[in-house]
Protein backbone atom coordinates (compact mmCIF):
# COMPACT_ATOMS: atom_id res chain seq x y z
CA UNK A 1 0.00 0.00 0.00
CA UNK A 2 1.56 3.02 -0.93
CA UNK A 3 1.37 5.82 1.55
CA UNK A 4 0.19 9.47 -0.05
CA UNK A 5 -0.22 12.71 1.84
CA UNK A 6 -3.65 14.20 1.69
CA UNK A 7 -4.11 16.82 -0.29
CA UNK A 8 -6.00 20.70 1.37
CA UNK A 9 -9.08 18.86 -0.68
CA UNK A 10 -9.04 16.18 1.37
CA UNK A 11 -8.08 18.15 4.69
CA UNK A 12 -10.89 20.32 4.33
CA UNK A 13 -13.72 17.80 4.00
CA UNK A 14 -11.91 15.96 7.10
CA UNK A 15 -12.31 19.46 8.69
CA UNK A 16 -15.32 19.41 7.77
CA UNK A 17 -16.81 16.14 8.53
CA UNK A 18 -15.07 16.29 12.31
CA UNK A 19 -16.26 19.50 12.48
CA UNK A 20 -13.68 22.01 13.06
CA UNK A 21 -12.60 24.81 11.04
CA UNK A 22 -8.89 24.72 11.28
CA UNK A 23 -6.01 21.95 11.94
CA UNK A 24 -4.97 23.72 14.95
CA UNK A 25 -8.25 23.36 16.94
CA UNK A 26 -7.76 19.85 17.03
CA UNK A 27 -4.72 20.97 19.65
CA UNK A 28 -6.84 23.19 21.40
CA UNK A 29 -7.04 20.97 24.52
CA UNK A 30 -3.06 21.36 24.36
CA UNK A 31 -1.44 23.83 26.87
CA UNK A 32 0.06 26.53 24.69
CA UNK A 33 3.70 26.27 26.06
CA UNK A 34 4.23 23.01 24.92
CA UNK A 35 2.65 23.96 21.17
CA UNK A 36 5.07 24.76 18.24
CA UNK A 37 5.50 28.36 17.70
CA UNK A 38 7.63 29.20 14.73
CA UNK A 39 8.22 26.33 11.55
CA UNK A 40 10.74 24.06 12.36
CA UNK A 41 14.04 24.94 11.30
CA UNK A 42 15.00 22.70 8.73
CA UNK A 43 17.14 23.16 5.39
CA UNK A 44 15.57 24.42 2.29
CA UNK A 45 14.78 20.95 0.36
CA UNK A 46 17.21 19.46 -2.04
CA UNK A 47 16.23 17.89 -5.57
CA UNK A 48 16.24 14.35 -6.41
CA UNK A 49 19.58 14.41 -7.61
CA UNK A 50 21.28 16.49 -5.08
CA UNK A 51 19.84 14.03 -2.35
CA UNK A 52 20.83 11.18 -4.08
CA UNK A 53 24.14 12.66 -4.29
CA UNK A 54 24.22 13.77 -0.38
CA UNK A 55 23.19 10.46 0.46
CA UNK A 56 25.00 8.31 -1.26
CA UNK A 57 28.52 10.45 -0.27
CA UNK A 58 27.02 9.75 3.25
CA UNK A 59 26.89 5.49 2.41
CA UNK A 60 30.26 6.00 1.06
CA UNK A 61 31.46 6.61 4.84
CA UNK A 62 30.50 2.88 5.55
CA UNK A 63 33.03 0.23 4.64
CA UNK A 64 30.79 -2.45 3.67
CA UNK A 65 31.55 -6.36 4.39
CA UNK A 66 31.78 -7.08 0.37
CA UNK A 67 34.51 -4.68 -0.10
CA UNK A 68 36.78 -6.97 1.99
CA UNK A 69 37.82 -10.35 2.23
CA UNK A 70 36.55 -10.80 5.84
CA UNK A 71 36.74 -14.28 7.96
CA UNK A 72 34.53 -12.67 10.62
CA UNK A 73 31.66 -15.33 12.31
CA UNK A 74 31.37 -14.85 16.36
CA UNK A 75 27.46 -15.48 15.96
CA UNK A 76 26.53 -13.79 12.75
CA UNK A 77 27.35 -15.71 9.41
CA UNK A 78 28.29 -14.58 6.04
CA UNK A 79 25.99 -17.14 3.56
CA UNK A 80 25.34 -17.12 0.36
CA UNK A 81 21.78 -15.94 -0.02
CA UNK A 82 20.30 -16.56 -3.20
CA UNK A 83 18.55 -14.32 -5.44
CA UNK A 84 14.99 -15.73 -5.30
CA UNK A 85 14.83 -15.60 -1.44
CA UNK A 86 14.56 -11.78 -1.53
CA UNK A 87 12.48 -11.85 -4.57
CA UNK A 88 10.33 -13.98 -2.69
CA UNK A 89 9.86 -12.28 0.59
CA UNK A 90 9.68 -8.66 -1.01
CA UNK A 91 6.54 -10.36 -1.79
CA UNK A 92 4.53 -6.49 0.12
CA UNK A 93 2.31 -9.16 1.30
CA UNK A 94 5.38 -10.20 3.93
CA UNK A 95 7.48 -7.50 3.32
CA UNK A 96 5.03 -4.75 5.11
CA UNK A 97 2.35 -6.73 7.44
CA UNK A 98 2.86 -5.94 10.89
CA UNK A 99 1.86 -8.73 13.18
CA UNK A 100 -0.01 -10.85 11.13
CA UNK A 101 -2.18 -12.82 13.12
CA UNK A 102 -5.71 -12.28 12.55
CA UNK A 103 -6.90 -15.66 10.81
CA UNK A 104 -9.52 -14.28 8.57
CA UNK A 105 -7.35 -12.22 6.55
CA UNK A 106 -3.48 -13.42 7.28
CA UNK A 107 -3.83 -17.26 6.01
CA UNK A 108 -0.89 -16.97 3.70
CA UNK A 109 1.55 -16.12 6.38
CA UNK A 110 0.32 -17.86 9.10
CA UNK A 111 0.80 -20.72 6.60
CA UNK A 112 4.81 -19.71 6.11
CA UNK A 113 5.35 -19.01 9.67
CA UNK A 114 3.65 -23.04 10.12
CA UNK A 115 6.19 -23.90 7.71
CA UNK A 116 8.98 -22.50 9.16
CA UNK A 117 7.69 -24.06 12.38
CA UNK A 118 8.13 -26.90 10.51
CA UNK A 119 11.36 -26.48 9.30
CA UNK A 120 12.62 -25.59 12.60
CA UNK A 121 11.48 -28.94 13.82
CA UNK A 122 13.06 -30.82 11.58
CA UNK A 123 16.67 -29.32 11.37
CA UNK A 124 17.06 -29.70 15.49
CA UNK A 125 14.75 -33.37 15.99
CA UNK A 126 12.34 -31.55 18.47
CA UNK A 127 8.60 -31.57 18.19
CA UNK A 128 7.29 -27.93 18.38
CA UNK A 129 8.52 -24.99 17.80
CA UNK A 130 7.49 -21.29 18.43
CA UNK A 131 7.08 -18.60 15.55
CA UNK A 132 10.12 -17.40 16.17
CA UNK A 133 11.55 -14.87 18.73
CA UNK A 134 13.97 -11.69 18.27
CA UNK A 135 17.46 -12.62 18.14
CA UNK A 136 19.43 -15.62 19.65
CA UNK A 137 20.82 -14.15 23.17
CA UNK A 138 16.93 -13.58 24.11
CA UNK A 139 15.99 -16.98 22.97
CA UNK A 140 18.18 -18.31 25.08
CA UNK A 141 17.61 -16.56 27.90
CA UNK A 142 13.34 -17.25 27.39
CA UNK A 143 14.62 -20.83 27.06
CA UNK A 144 16.38 -20.96 30.53
CA UNK A 145 13.38 -19.59 32.20
CA UNK A 146 11.00 -22.06 30.55
CA UNK A 147 13.21 -24.88 31.71
CA UNK A 148 12.91 -23.07 34.86
CA UNK A 149 9.37 -22.97 34.73
CA UNK A 150 9.10 -26.49 33.76
CA UNK A 151 11.32 -27.75 36.66
CA UNK A 152 9.87 -25.70 39.24
CA UNK A 153 13.61 -25.61 40.40
CA UNK A 154 15.62 -22.38 41.46
CA UNK A 155 19.10 -22.99 39.94
CA UNK A 156 20.66 -22.23 36.43
CA UNK A 157 24.24 -23.96 35.60
CA UNK A 158 25.95 -22.06 32.69
CA UNK A 159 28.69 -24.31 30.71
CA UNK A 160 31.40 -23.42 28.73
CA UNK A 161 32.02 -21.16 26.20
CA UNK A 162 28.84 -19.18 25.67
CA UNK A 163 28.70 -16.26 23.06
CA UNK A 164 29.27 -13.56 25.53
CA UNK A 165 26.02 -10.98 24.83
CA UNK A 166 24.09 -14.37 25.09
CA UNK A 167 25.41 -14.09 29.30
CA UNK A 168 25.05 -10.70 28.76
CA UNK A 169 21.50 -10.73 28.00
CA UNK A 170 20.52 -13.66 30.39
CA UNK A 171 21.81 -11.53 33.36
CA UNK A 172 19.56 -9.13 32.00
CA UNK A 173 16.45 -11.29 32.09
CA UNK A 174 17.60 -12.74 35.53
CA UNK A 175 18.31 -9.63 37.28
CA UNK A 176 15.55 -8.88 39.86
CA UNK A 177 14.72 -12.53 40.18
CA UNK A 178 15.33 -14.92 42.78
CA UNK A 179 17.76 -17.64 40.89
CA UNK A 180 21.15 -18.97 41.03
CA UNK A 181 23.61 -19.35 38.20
CA UNK A 182 26.50 -21.77 38.72
CA UNK A 183 29.19 -21.36 35.87
CA UNK A 184 31.18 -24.47 34.56
CA UNK A 185 34.20 -23.45 32.64
CA UNK A 186 35.56 -24.96 29.83
CA UNK A 187 38.53 -27.27 29.81
CA UNK A 188 41.71 -26.76 28.75
CA UNK A 189 40.99 -27.87 25.68
CA UNK A 190 38.01 -25.91 24.88
CA UNK A 191 35.30 -28.04 25.79
CA UNK A 192 32.78 -28.33 28.54
CA UNK A 193 34.75 -29.36 31.73
CA UNK A 194 32.48 -32.87 32.04
CA UNK A 195 33.51 -33.49 35.54
CA UNK A 196 33.45 -30.00 36.56
CA UNK A 197 29.92 -30.42 35.31
CA UNK A 198 28.86 -33.65 36.81
CA UNK A 199 29.81 -31.73 40.14
CA UNK A 200 28.15 -28.52 39.70
CA UNK A 201 24.71 -30.69 38.86
CA UNK A 202 22.79 -31.08 42.11
CA UNK A 203 19.09 -31.58 43.01
CA UNK A 204 17.90 -27.71 42.75
CA UNK A 205 19.53 -27.45 38.90
CA UNK A 206 16.50 -26.72 37.42
CA UNK A 207 18.43 -26.06 33.88
CA UNK A 208 21.84 -26.40 31.96
CA UNK A 209 22.77 -23.79 29.40
CA UNK A 210 25.05 -24.77 26.76
CA UNK A 211 26.12 -23.74 23.05
CA UNK A 212 27.43 -25.81 20.53
CA UNK A 213 29.23 -25.73 18.38
CA UNK A 214 30.57 -23.17 21.67
CA UNK A 215 31.98 -19.76 21.24
CA UNK A 216 35.33 -21.13 20.39
CA UNK A 217 34.01 -22.70 17.33
CA UNK A 218 34.12 -26.55 18.98
CA UNK A 219 31.65 -28.94 19.30
CA UNK A 220 30.81 -29.78 22.16
CA UNK A 221 29.82 -33.72 23.28
CA UNK A 222 26.21 -33.17 23.61
CA UNK A 223 25.15 -36.42 24.14
CA UNK A 224 27.68 -36.89 27.62
CA UNK A 225 26.08 -33.64 28.69
CA UNK A 226 22.20 -34.20 28.14
CA UNK A 227 23.16 -37.51 29.75
CA UNK A 228 24.49 -35.86 32.92
CA UNK A 229 21.68 -33.52 32.94
CA UNK A 230 18.86 -36.65 32.62
CA UNK A 231 20.75 -38.01 35.67
CA UNK A 232 19.92 -35.17 38.02
CA UNK A 233 16.92 -34.50 36.87
CA UNK A 234 17.81 -31.29 34.59
CA UNK A 235 16.45 -29.54 31.79
CA UNK A 236 19.28 -29.10 28.84
CA UNK A 237 19.26 -25.67 27.08
CA UNK A 238 21.16 -25.88 23.78
CA UNK A 239 22.21 -23.11 21.57
CA UNK A 240 23.20 -23.35 18.09
CA UNK A 241 23.87 -22.24 15.26
CA UNK A 242 21.34 -23.65 12.93
CA UNK A 243 22.94 -23.98 9.83
CA UNK A 244 25.76 -26.66 11.66
CA UNK A 245 22.42 -28.76 11.83
CA UNK A 246 22.83 -29.14 8.34
CA UNK A 247 26.11 -31.01 9.03
CA UNK A 248 25.72 -32.44 12.44
CA UNK A 249 23.10 -34.71 14.48
CA UNK A 250 19.89 -32.88 15.39
CA UNK A 251 19.93 -32.23 19.06
CA UNK A 252 16.47 -33.53 19.75
CA UNK A 253 18.14 -37.17 18.80
CA UNK A 254 20.76 -36.85 21.04
CA UNK A 255 18.74 -35.94 24.39
CA UNK A 256 18.53 -32.13 24.43
CA UNK A 257 15.24 -30.51 26.22
CA UNK A 258 15.18 -27.36 24.36
CA UNK A 259 17.28 -25.84 21.37
CA UNK A 260 17.78 -22.12 20.60
CA UNK A 261 19.71 -19.89 18.79
CA UNK A 262 20.38 -17.41 16.07
CA UNK A 263 18.70 -17.67 12.87
CA UNK A 264 20.27 -14.80 10.82
CA UNK A 265 22.30 -17.90 9.15
CA UNK A 266 19.56 -19.25 7.44
CA UNK A 267 19.12 -16.55 4.71
CA UNK A 268 19.29 -13.57 6.58
CA UNK A 269 21.75 -10.70 5.15
CA UNK A 270 24.36 -9.54 8.00
CA UNK A 271 23.01 -5.98 7.88
CA UNK A 272 25.03 -4.02 10.22
CA UNK A 273 24.25 -6.82 12.98
CA UNK A 274 20.69 -6.82 12.25
CA UNK A 275 17.82 -7.40 12.40
CA UNK A 276 17.86 -11.69 12.52
CA UNK A 277 15.95 -13.68 14.99
CA UNK A 278 15.72 -16.34 17.59
CA UNK A 279 14.40 -19.69 17.07
CA UNK A 280 12.86 -21.54 20.11
CA UNK A 281 12.25 -25.36 20.06
CA UNK A 282 11.22 -28.43 22.28
CA UNK A 283 9.71 -31.59 22.82
CA UNK A 284 6.19 -31.75 23.41
CA UNK A 285 6.08 -32.21 26.96
CA UNK A 286 7.09 -28.75 27.52
CA UNK A 287 4.97 -27.18 24.71
CA UNK A 288 2.63 -25.37 27.67
CA UNK A 289 5.83 -23.46 29.00
CA UNK A 290 6.97 -22.31 25.89
CA UNK A 291 7.39 -18.50 25.14
CA UNK A 292 5.91 -16.69 22.21
CA UNK A 293 3.58 -17.20 19.39
CA UNK A 294 2.68 -20.82 18.17
CA UNK A 295 0.57 -21.06 14.62
CA UNK A 296 -1.24 -23.96 14.50
CA UNK A 297 -3.08 -26.05 11.90
CA UNK A 298 -6.63 -27.02 11.91
CA UNK A 299 -9.95 -26.66 10.16
CA UNK A 300 -12.30 -23.90 9.58
CA UNK A 301 -15.98 -24.62 10.21
CA UNK A 302 -16.67 -25.84 6.34
CA UNK A 303 -13.86 -28.67 7.01
CA UNK A 304 -11.08 -26.79 5.19
CA UNK A 305 -7.18 -26.44 6.49
CA UNK A 306 -6.84 -23.31 8.13
CA UNK A 307 -4.13 -21.94 9.80
CA UNK A 308 -4.42 -19.70 13.53
CA UNK A 309 -2.18 -18.96 16.73
CA UNK A 310 -2.85 -21.50 19.24
CA UNK A 311 -2.41 -22.20 22.83
CA UNK A 312 -2.97 -18.42 23.24
CA UNK A 313 -3.46 -19.39 27.32
CA UNK A 314 -0.21 -19.02 27.92
CA UNK A 315 0.63 -15.43 26.30
CA UNK A 316 -0.02 -12.01 28.78
CA UNK A 317 -2.97 -10.64 26.70
CA UNK A 318 -4.88 -13.74 29.08
CA UNK A 319 -2.53 -14.36 31.26
CA UNK A 320 -0.96 -11.02 32.53
CA UNK A 321 2.12 -11.74 34.91
CA UNK A 322 1.66 -15.22 34.83
CA UNK A 323 2.24 -15.99 31.14
CA UNK A 324 5.23 -17.77 30.01
CA UNK A 325 6.86 -14.62 28.95
CA UNK A 326 5.77 -10.68 27.72
CA UNK A 327 7.08 -11.46 24.15
CA UNK A 328 3.79 -11.10 21.68
CA UNK A 329 5.09 -10.60 18.72
CA UNK A 330 7.73 -12.39 16.19
CA UNK A 331 10.27 -11.99 13.87
CA UNK A 332 7.81 -12.68 10.80
CA UNK A 333 9.59 -11.31 8.34
CA UNK A 334 13.14 -13.01 9.09
CA UNK A 335 12.03 -16.25 9.80
CA UNK A 336 10.01 -16.67 6.55
CA UNK A 337 12.87 -15.30 5.09
CA UNK A 338 14.66 -18.69 6.56
CA UNK A 339 12.12 -21.04 5.49
CA UNK A 340 11.97 -19.10 2.03
CA UNK A 341 15.84 -19.88 2.09
CA UNK A 342 15.55 -23.80 3.46
CA UNK A 343 13.19 -24.50 0.75
CA UNK A 344 14.39 -23.20 -2.48
CA UNK A 345 18.18 -24.55 -1.17
CA UNK A 346 16.31 -27.90 -0.49
CA UNK A 347 17.87 -30.87 2.12
CA UNK A 348 21.06 -31.13 -0.55
CA UNK A 349 21.72 -27.79 -1.31
CA UNK A 350 21.44 -26.98 2.99
CA UNK A 351 23.61 -29.55 3.77
CA UNK A 352 26.19 -28.64 0.94
CA UNK A 353 26.01 -25.07 2.11
CA UNK A 354 26.64 -26.56 5.91
CA UNK A 355 29.47 -28.78 4.37
CA UNK A 356 31.47 -26.66 2.49
CA UNK A 357 31.53 -23.85 5.10
CA UNK A 358 33.28 -26.99 7.13
CA UNK A 359 35.52 -27.76 4.99
CA UNK A 360 36.71 -24.38 4.04
CA UNK A 361 37.09 -23.55 7.29
CA UNK A 362 39.19 -26.79 7.52
CA UNK A 363 41.26 -25.84 4.83
CA UNK A 364 42.06 -22.36 6.53
CA UNK A 365 43.14 -24.22 9.65
CA UNK A 366 45.22 -26.95 7.72
CA UNK A 367 47.01 -23.44 6.34
CA UNK A 368 47.42 -21.74 9.90
CA UNK A 369 48.59 -24.74 11.49
CA UNK A 370 51.41 -24.59 8.66
CA UNK A 371 52.61 -20.94 9.29
CA UNK A 372 55.39 -19.93 11.32
CA UNK A 373 54.25 -17.42 14.16
CA UNK A 374 50.76 -18.68 14.46
CA UNK A 375 49.58 -21.78 16.94
CA UNK A 376 46.47 -23.37 17.40
CA UNK A 377 45.55 -24.10 20.76
CA UNK A 378 42.55 -26.14 20.43
CA UNK A 379 42.21 -29.88 18.45
CA UNK A 380 38.91 -30.70 18.94
CA UNK A 381 36.45 -31.09 15.72
CA UNK A 382 34.93 -27.60 14.72
CA UNK A 383 32.07 -26.67 12.59
CA UNK A 384 33.42 -23.05 10.69
CA UNK A 385 35.18 -21.40 13.20
CA UNK A 386 38.79 -21.90 15.41
CA UNK A 387 40.96 -19.90 17.12
CA UNK A 388 44.30 -18.99 16.58
CA UNK A 389 46.68 -16.91 18.39
CA UNK A 390 49.80 -15.03 17.07
CA UNK A 391 51.79 -12.65 19.10
CA UNK A 392 50.58 -8.66 19.05
CA UNK A 393 47.08 -9.78 17.74
CA UNK A 394 45.56 -6.90 17.66
CA UNK A 395 48.67 -5.29 15.85
CA UNK A 396 48.51 -8.22 13.05
CA UNK A 397 44.50 -7.88 12.22
CA UNK A 398 44.84 -3.90 11.69
CA UNK A 399 47.30 -4.52 9.03
CA UNK A 400 45.51 -7.57 7.22
CA UNK A 401 42.33 -5.31 7.69
CA UNK A 402 44.73 -2.38 6.00
CA UNK A 403 45.16 -4.77 2.65
CA UNK A 404 41.54 -5.61 2.52
CA UNK A 405 40.87 -8.41 5.43
CA UNK A 406 39.24 -8.64 7.93
CA UNK A 407 40.85 -11.73 9.64
CA UNK A 408 38.42 -12.37 12.51
CA UNK A 409 37.09 -12.08 16.00
CA UNK A 410 39.36 -10.35 18.03
CA UNK A 411 38.73 -13.00 21.55
CA UNK A 412 41.13 -10.40 23.60
CA UNK A 413 37.42 -7.72 23.81
CA UNK A 414 35.66 -10.53 25.84
CA UNK A 415 38.29 -12.79 27.55
CA UNK A 416 40.82 -11.72 29.27
CA UNK A 417 43.51 -14.79 29.17
CA UNK A 418 43.35 -15.05 25.62
CA UNK A 419 45.06 -11.40 24.97
CA UNK A 420 46.29 -12.90 21.44
CA UNK A 421 43.73 -15.10 20.41
CA UNK A 422 41.58 -14.35 17.00
CA UNK A 423 38.31 -16.59 15.90
CA UNK A 424 38.45 -16.58 12.39
CA UNK A 425 35.60 -17.84 10.34
CA UNK A 426 35.00 -19.53 6.87
CA UNK A 427 31.12 -19.97 4.78
CA UNK A 428 30.27 -21.82 1.30
CA UNK A 429 31.19 -18.38 0.40
CA UNK A 430 35.00 -18.40 0.88
CA UNK A 431 36.93 -18.84 -2.16
CA UNK A 432 40.32 -21.18 -1.89
CA UNK A 433 42.10 -18.26 -3.64
CA UNK A 434 40.29 -15.87 -0.77
CA UNK A 435 41.93 -18.20 1.83
CA UNK A 436 45.16 -18.16 -0.36
CA UNK A 437 45.18 -14.43 -0.16
CA UNK A 438 44.29 -14.47 3.48
CA UNK A 439 47.49 -16.89 3.96
CA UNK A 440 49.78 -14.82 2.03
CA UNK A 441 49.24 -11.41 3.39
CA UNK A 442 49.31 -12.82 7.01
CA UNK A 443 52.77 -14.66 6.08
CA UNK A 444 54.21 -11.47 4.80
CA UNK A 445 53.17 -9.50 7.80
CA UNK A 446 54.55 -11.98 10.12
CA UNK A 447 57.70 -13.02 8.32
CA UNK A 448 57.85 -9.67 5.89
CA UNK B 1 -21.17 -39.64 47.87
CA UNK B 2 -20.08 -37.56 51.15
CA UNK B 3 -21.48 -34.13 51.52
CA UNK B 4 -20.02 -31.16 49.71
CA UNK B 5 -18.73 -28.30 50.92
CA UNK B 6 -17.76 -25.12 48.68
CA UNK B 7 -15.99 -22.37 48.26
CA UNK B 8 -16.86 -18.80 47.04
CA UNK B 9 -13.91 -19.19 44.46
CA UNK B 10 -15.81 -22.17 43.18
CA UNK B 11 -14.13 -25.21 44.28
CA UNK B 12 -15.69 -28.01 46.12
CA UNK B 13 -14.47 -30.01 48.97
CA UNK B 14 -15.27 -33.83 49.75
CA UNK B 15 -13.95 -34.79 52.71
CA UNK B 16 -12.50 -38.44 53.24
CA UNK B 17 -11.54 -38.48 56.75
CA UNK B 18 -8.39 -36.40 57.58
CA UNK B 19 -8.45 -35.87 53.54
CA UNK B 20 -10.33 -33.82 51.20
CA UNK B 21 -10.56 -33.94 47.67
CA UNK B 22 -11.06 -30.86 45.57
CA UNK B 23 -12.40 -29.73 42.52
CA UNK B 24 -14.69 -27.31 41.02
CA UNK B 25 -17.87 -27.20 40.46
CA UNK B 26 -20.91 -27.51 37.90
CA UNK B 27 -21.35 -23.82 37.81
CA UNK B 28 -17.60 -23.00 37.64
CA UNK B 29 -17.02 -25.02 34.45
CA UNK B 30 -20.24 -23.76 32.55
CA UNK B 31 -18.57 -20.42 32.91
CA UNK B 32 -15.10 -21.52 31.86
CA UNK B 33 -16.50 -23.28 28.78
CA UNK B 34 -14.53 -26.35 26.81
CA UNK B 35 -11.23 -27.10 29.32
CA UNK B 36 -8.26 -27.45 27.10
CA UNK B 37 -5.74 -27.78 30.08
CA UNK B 38 -5.56 -28.44 34.13
CA UNK B 39 -2.03 -27.36 35.90
CA UNK B 40 -2.21 -29.17 38.78
CA UNK B 41 0.52 -29.31 42.08
CA UNK B 42 2.85 -32.37 42.51
CA UNK B 43 2.85 -35.05 44.95
CA UNK B 44 4.25 -33.30 48.12
CA UNK B 45 3.46 -29.61 46.95
CA UNK B 46 1.93 -27.76 49.92
CA UNK B 47 -1.69 -26.13 49.73
CA UNK B 48 -2.84 -23.18 51.51
CA UNK B 49 -6.33 -22.08 52.80
CA UNK B 50 -7.33 -19.66 49.71
CA UNK B 51 -4.03 -19.85 47.98
CA UNK B 52 -3.89 -20.69 44.42
CA UNK B 53 -3.07 -24.49 43.50
CA UNK B 54 -3.00 -24.18 39.82
CA UNK B 55 -4.89 -23.19 36.76
CA UNK B 56 -6.96 -24.44 34.30
CA UNK B 57 -7.45 -23.36 30.84
CA UNK B 58 -10.34 -23.05 28.57
CA UNK B 59 -10.24 -21.55 25.31
CA UNK B 60 -11.10 -18.18 26.07
CA UNK B 61 -9.43 -17.89 29.59
CA UNK B 62 -6.79 -18.88 32.31
CA UNK B 63 -8.34 -18.74 35.60
CA UNK B 64 -6.78 -19.69 38.89
CA UNK B 65 -7.24 -22.32 40.99
CA UNK B 66 -7.44 -21.65 44.78
CA UNK B 67 -7.58 -24.22 47.70
CA UNK B 68 -10.60 -23.98 49.99
CA UNK B 69 -8.46 -25.74 53.01
CA UNK B 70 -4.70 -25.70 53.94
CA UNK B 71 -2.92 -28.88 53.45
CA UNK B 72 -0.31 -31.09 51.62
CA UNK B 73 -0.77 -32.63 47.87
CA UNK B 74 -1.32 -36.79 48.39
CA UNK B 75 -2.64 -37.07 45.16
CA UNK B 76 -3.24 -35.17 41.12
CA UNK B 77 -6.14 -36.20 38.77
CA UNK B 78 -3.47 -37.78 36.21
CA UNK B 79 -6.56 -38.15 33.30
CA UNK B 80 -6.65 -34.79 33.11
CA UNK B 81 -3.58 -34.86 31.26
CA UNK B 82 -4.99 -36.28 28.33
CA UNK B 83 -9.06 -35.35 29.30
CA UNK B 84 -9.41 -31.94 31.06
CA UNK B 85 -12.64 -32.43 29.19
CA UNK B 86 -13.68 -34.65 32.23
CA UNK B 87 -13.63 -31.21 33.88
CA UNK B 88 -16.39 -30.29 31.99
CA UNK B 89 -18.05 -33.65 32.15
CA UNK B 90 -17.85 -34.52 35.39
CA UNK B 91 -17.51 -31.73 37.57
CA UNK B 92 -18.08 -33.36 40.88
CA UNK B 93 -17.13 -37.06 40.14
CA UNK B 94 -14.25 -37.92 37.20
CA UNK B 95 -13.00 -34.20 37.12
CA UNK B 96 -11.98 -34.04 40.70
CA UNK B 97 -8.51 -32.33 40.51
CA UNK B 98 -6.40 -32.89 44.15
CA UNK B 99 -6.42 -35.08 46.94
CA UNK B 100 -4.93 -33.34 50.03
CA UNK B 101 -4.42 -34.40 53.81
CA UNK B 102 -5.92 -31.75 55.49
CA UNK B 103 -4.05 -29.35 58.07
CA UNK B 104 -6.79 -28.32 60.21
CA UNK B 105 -10.26 -29.50 60.01
CA UNK B 106 -11.62 -26.16 61.90
CA UNK B 107 -11.31 -24.41 58.37
CA UNK B 108 -13.97 -26.27 56.99
CA UNK B 109 -16.18 -24.31 59.02
CA UNK B 110 -15.66 -21.23 56.21
CA UNK B 111 -17.15 -23.23 53.84
CA UNK B 112 -20.78 -23.26 52.20
CA UNK B 113 -22.71 -26.39 51.99
CA UNK B 114 -24.73 -26.64 48.79
CA UNK B 115 -28.06 -24.79 49.57
CA UNK B 116 -25.71 -21.63 50.83
CA UNK B 117 -23.27 -22.11 47.56
CA UNK B 118 -26.70 -22.61 45.16
CA UNK B 119 -28.20 -19.15 47.16
CA UNK B 120 -24.14 -17.37 46.51
CA UNK B 121 -24.51 -18.30 42.84
CA UNK B 122 -28.03 -16.91 42.35
CA UNK B 123 -27.13 -13.69 43.92
CA UNK B 124 -23.61 -13.35 41.78
CA UNK B 125 -26.11 -13.16 38.51
CA UNK B 126 -26.83 -9.91 37.37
Amino acid sequence: MPYILNGDKDVKEMLKTVGVRTVDELYSHLPDAIKLREGVDLPKGLSELDTRRKVTALAEKNKTLGRYNSFLGAGYYDHYVPSAVNFLISHSNFLTAYTPYQPECSQGILQAIYEYQSYICLLTGMDVSNASMFDGASSAAEAVLMALRISRKQKIVVAGLLHPEYAQVLNTYLSGLNLKVVEVPAAANGAIDLKALQGALDSDTGVCLFQSPNFFGLIEDIEKISALAKANNTLTVMATNPMSLGLLKAPGTLGVDIVCGEGQPLGGSLNLGGPGFGFLAAKNDCLRQMPGRIVGKTKDRDGRTAYCLTLAAREQHIRREKATSNICSNQSLNAITAAVYLSVLGKEGFKSAAANSCANAQYLYKRLKEMRGVSLPYSNLFFNEFVWTTENAINILNRLKEKGIVGGYYLGKDFVNHKNAVLSCCTEKKSKEEIDTFINTLALILHG
Amino acid sequence: MAELKFSKTHEWVRVEGNAAVIGITDHAQKELGDIVFVELPRVGEKVKKDGRFGTVESTKAASELYSPLSGETIGANSDLAKAPQLVNESPLDKGWMIKIKIADLGDLKDLMDEAAYNSFIASEKH
